[in-house]
């Protein structure tokens, strides 16, 4: 009898050499993703803070015109058209605490991109519409 | 048929085409998986769009409010009375904010949008 490898057995060589090499280029695939979307859940966990943040302003600003309404006000602190300086800290401090209750403090503003938004003299919607002022910088404190 | 005459019988050949099919399986669950993460990285990102939609809404209406207090503009939104309002047009912009943020691609239905100022999430 002649022992003749067949086309089978080469085939099957090849394919396996084939299948360490896809095994590798999943695995880099497989890494990217996940940075990516560890990326996007803590871009979204910042966003999330930001609105939070927003809306916590504004409502700020309607409970002072509500008690000016009642007669309660005795003085207009965030309602005041020009205090710009103490809308955008309370909106950057309440940012942060949201941040960090939301993560668990594994997450943190940037120093820049908080003080960015406090040395503004800009209302909050010019800040969060352009990208160099929308408290977009983020640091990881913990994994 | 091999050289000597003999026929590879059925054994041989199941684990042959298993064996031959086991790359196409492999790769088939592998290309699901990363379609999976895919979908999850899509998803997180639609939601940050929305987020970012809701806080951008958010600030136009406190601008709105102010420039109202500010007697730049009659009195609408800034009325303690006017919290359907003031929920209405904040669900309104994060829908306009949000088909600006994605290029057109997403947006809120009506339906969305009325269910959005229903939560009454602002004062």
């Amino acid at each position: 009898m002649t022992d003749v490898i067949g086309p089978g057995i080469g085939t099957f060589i090849g394919q396996s050499f084939g299948e360490a090499a896809n095994q590798c280029d999943h695995l880099a695939a497989q890494k990217a993703l996940q940075r990516g979307l560890m990326d996007a859940n803590c871009e979204l966990l910042m966003s999330t803070a930001v609105k939070d943040a927003a809306k916590a302003l504004l409502n700020a600003v309607m409970s002072e015109q509500i008690a000016a309404t009642n007669g309660k006000l005795k003085a207009r602190h965030y309602s005041a058209p020009a205090n710009v300086k103490a809308r955008n800290n309370a909106f950057v401090e309440t940012a942060v605490g949201q941040l960090g209750r939301l993560s668990d403090n594994a997450l943190g503003f940037s120093v820049m991109s908080k003080n960015v938004v406090k040395a503004s003299r800009k209302e909050l919607g010019a800040l969060l519409r352009s990208p160099a002022t929308c408290l977009n910088g983020y640091v990881v404190k913990k994994s | 048929m091999i050289d000597d005459g003999s026929v590879i019988g059925p054994e041989m050949g199941v684990l042959i085409g298993s064996l031959w099919n086991e790359p196409a399986r492999r790769a088939k669950a592998r290309a699901g998986e990363l379609g999976e993460m895919r979908a999850q990285v899509r998803s997180a990102r639609s939601a940050e769009l929305l987020e970012r939609a809701q806080a951008l809404a958010a600030a136009d209406v406190l601008e709105t409010i102010l420039c109202e207090l500010g007697e730049r503009q009659p009195v609408r939104l800034c009325d303690p009375a006017a919290r359907p309002a003031r929920n209405l047009e904040y669900a309104k912009l994060t829908s306009s904010h949000l088909c600006k943020l994605s290029n057109g691609k997403l947006s809120l239905s009506a339906t969305d949008i009325e269910r959005l100022a229903a939560q009454n999430t602002l004062k």
